[in-house]
């Protein structure tokens, strides 16, 4: 029996699409949307599509198989050649409209993007018939090619607790539209692959622990003339005064990322890379306040303070609230186990450690490799590891590789 | 049959050590994206410029030495600058640069023909908020540079250089005029 599943759902969340946060469509302000005037799409229906797609048209450029995966009121699709698509989605008479833009995890290159899906299909027997259709523009062009997708199969994992953590808060290369540990680069990135962010901690003049990743402010982070040399000879108020990152964003504190992640995304972890042992005292207060916000929540969030060094581990371990707060070390097994982490996050380049994994996962730590990015390094992790999650900078490439795998 | 120039300076001169120093204006040439984090005030993209040379040969035709100096690249008048989550003030802020570069000569009758290689001490200094700060850091930089001497009296001479210099982390390129007096030179030896 058909069942007008989106149709019934959709009547009790009828509400105008509003782009508070807009991606950054390419073209598709010379375009007319077509999500104008759209109603909001249940995330339930959309989390129904979920599946691996074989590409019937458009595979030249996407590969024969795409991973579709839904956040929040986005779907996103990522392929082998670690090109994806997201989309904003909306539902307009018999269809849902996905409207988006293709982009790589690498390179500049993007273009425009649209699909529609009938809004009816059996949702208990969803199979091949499955179609979704539509069309997207090549690089810098308004020269269409169409792209159509067929529901080949359920992933195997719909649990999502299998973590890819984007690293730099969300920097996704050269011509990503944010600047990396900005607001809105924290909030794209889980659309592009991640379920997990990694944040860098430095410390202001004035003790307030903020998103940046350099020693110094640099003509590569932030436009500001005067604002040069370590952004701890600066209070937050005179960074504020004085520059913003490259995309005209300030500088976040810590808590107003966290505030982000709280009230604007689904992610299930927190990595924070605390880039100065100092800093460590200033962290804790700010992380526990947020273990507790989403504990009370009833959200399952991990925050872990990312602990590097000997140094990270004597700062932490001589504050009082490390006892109430949560941590991954990056150090040996036994430091993870003598600082009392819950999560160890060893660098790739030593290998896959599984002799070394296996008994803390066996207690119920977590295992998250540092920093891998091309396939032919996700897939021997994946395929051999004993791990909870990778850290990357190509979440959607990530993505693909672990979903595929049947 | 007359030898070329630079063997004739190869064989008779002793070793000299030459000094000189001058000042000028310098204009960055790269486009400032933002001064502050808000728009407006009275902005200056450049001022002066000194420098200080001490260079040695046992010719004239090639000397190698080093040079430092100061060099002002910007400055800002800002009244009521916004401060997100912090409202607004009054800024006034420098930016200056001390180089410390090693620099090759050469010099054909009065023309000469400089290209220097180094390090920029970059000096930012700001007051906003009622309080003021100063942070620093190292940059590596490069500049070519072009003079013509004139003798003033005895061995005096001044020279108008034209520089163009290019401070590299920072990604600014500057054009500045100078005038220098060189001293006669000096044959510590």
């Amino acid at each position: 029996m058909k069942i007008l599943f989106f149709i019934a759902l959709a009547l009790t969340f009828t509400s105008c699409v509003e782009n508070d946060n807009p991606l950054p469509i390419p073209m598709r302000d010379s375009l007319k949307s077509r999500l104008l005037n759209s109603t909001s799409i249940p995330k339930q229906s959309l989390h129904l599509l979920e599946g691996v797609y074989s590409v019937e048209a458009g595979n030249a450029e996407f590969g024969n198989q795409m991973i579709l995966k839904q956040t929040g009121d986005h779907i996103s699709l990522f392929g082998a050649n670690s090109r994806y698509l997201v989309f904003e989605t909306g539902d307009v008479d018999t269809l849902a409209i996905f409207e988006g833009y293709w982009r790589f995890d690498v390179g500049t290159e993007t273009g425009y993007a649209t699909l529609d899906v009938a809004k009816t299909f059996d949702v208990k027997t969803i199979d091949t018939n499955l179609l979704i259709k539509g069309y997207y523009t090549g690089n810098g062009t308004k020269n269409i090619n169409p792209l159509r997708l067929r529901f080949k199969r359920k992933l195997k994992d719909t649990t999502n607790n299998f973590l890819i953590l984007d690293h730099h808060g969300g920097f996704n290369g050269a011509g990503f539209p944010y600047s990396e540990n900005s607001l809105n680069s924290i909030r794209l990135a889980q659309y592009v692959g991640a379920n997990g962010i990694e944040i860098d901690v430095k410390l202001t003049a004035d003790n307030i622990p903020v998103l940046f990743h350099d020693d110094n402010l640099g003509t590569d982070l932030v436009n500001g003339e005067f604002a040069i040399g370590p952004i701890g000879n600066f209070t937050l108020a005179q960074l504020r005064a004085l520059c913003t990152l490259k995309d005209g964003e300030q500088i976040p504190t810590l808590q107003e990322a966290l505030d982000v992640i709280y009230n604007e995304t689904e992610y299930k972890a927190v990595w924070l890379d605390i880039k100065d042992a100092t800093t460590v005292p200033y962290v804790l207060p700010i992380e526990i306040n947020f273990i507790n916000k989403f504990k009370s929540a009833g959200r399952d969030v991990t925050i872990w303070a990312g602990l590097s060094s000997a140094d990270h581990i004597t700062a932490y371990m001589a504050d009082s609230l490390h006892t109430k707060a949560t941590s991954i070390c990056e150090l040996l097994p036994s430091d993870v186990e003598n600082a009392g982490c819950i999560a160890w996050g060893p660098r790739w380049t030593a290998g896959d450690q599984v002799s070394s994994a296996q008994p803390l996962r066996a207690e119920g730590k977590k295992v998250i490799y540092w920093t891998v990015d091309k396939p032919e390094f996700i897939n021997p992790f994946l395929n051999h590891g004993n791990l909870d999650g990778l850290l990357t900078d190509h979440p959607g490439t990530v993505a693909f590789y672990y979903y595929i795998r049947n | 049959m007359s030898m070329p120039l630079y063997a004739q300076a190869q064989n008779t001169k002793p070793f000299e050590i030459w000094i000189d120093g001058g000042g000028g204006y310098s204009r960055n040439i790269t486009r400032v994206v933002q001064a502050t984090a808000s728009p407006g005030g009275d902005f200056t993209n450049g001022g002066f410029t000194g420098l200080l040379r001490i260079r040695g040969s046992k010719n004239h035709f090639i000397t190698i030495g080093i040079e430092t100096g100061f060099q002002r690249i910007s400055s800002v008048t800002q009244q009521n600058a916004q401060a997100v989550g912090f409202g607004t003030t009054d800024i006034t802020a420098t930016l200056s640069a001390i180089p410390v570069m090693g620099v090759i000569t050469l010099q054909d009758y009065n023309v000469q023909l400089h290209g220097s290689a180094g390090v920029y001490r970059l000096i930012s200094k700001a007051s906003l908020f009622g309080s003021s700060v100063s942070s620093s850091e190292w940059d590596m930089a490069f500049s070519i540079s072009a003079g013509y001497e004139i003798t003033v009296s005895g061995e005096y001479k001044i020279i108008p250089e034209f520089r163009w210099s290019r401070i590299n982390d920072l990604q600014k390129s500057f054009l500045s005029l100078m005038i220098r007096l060189e001293l006669p030179s000096w044959e510590p030896f």
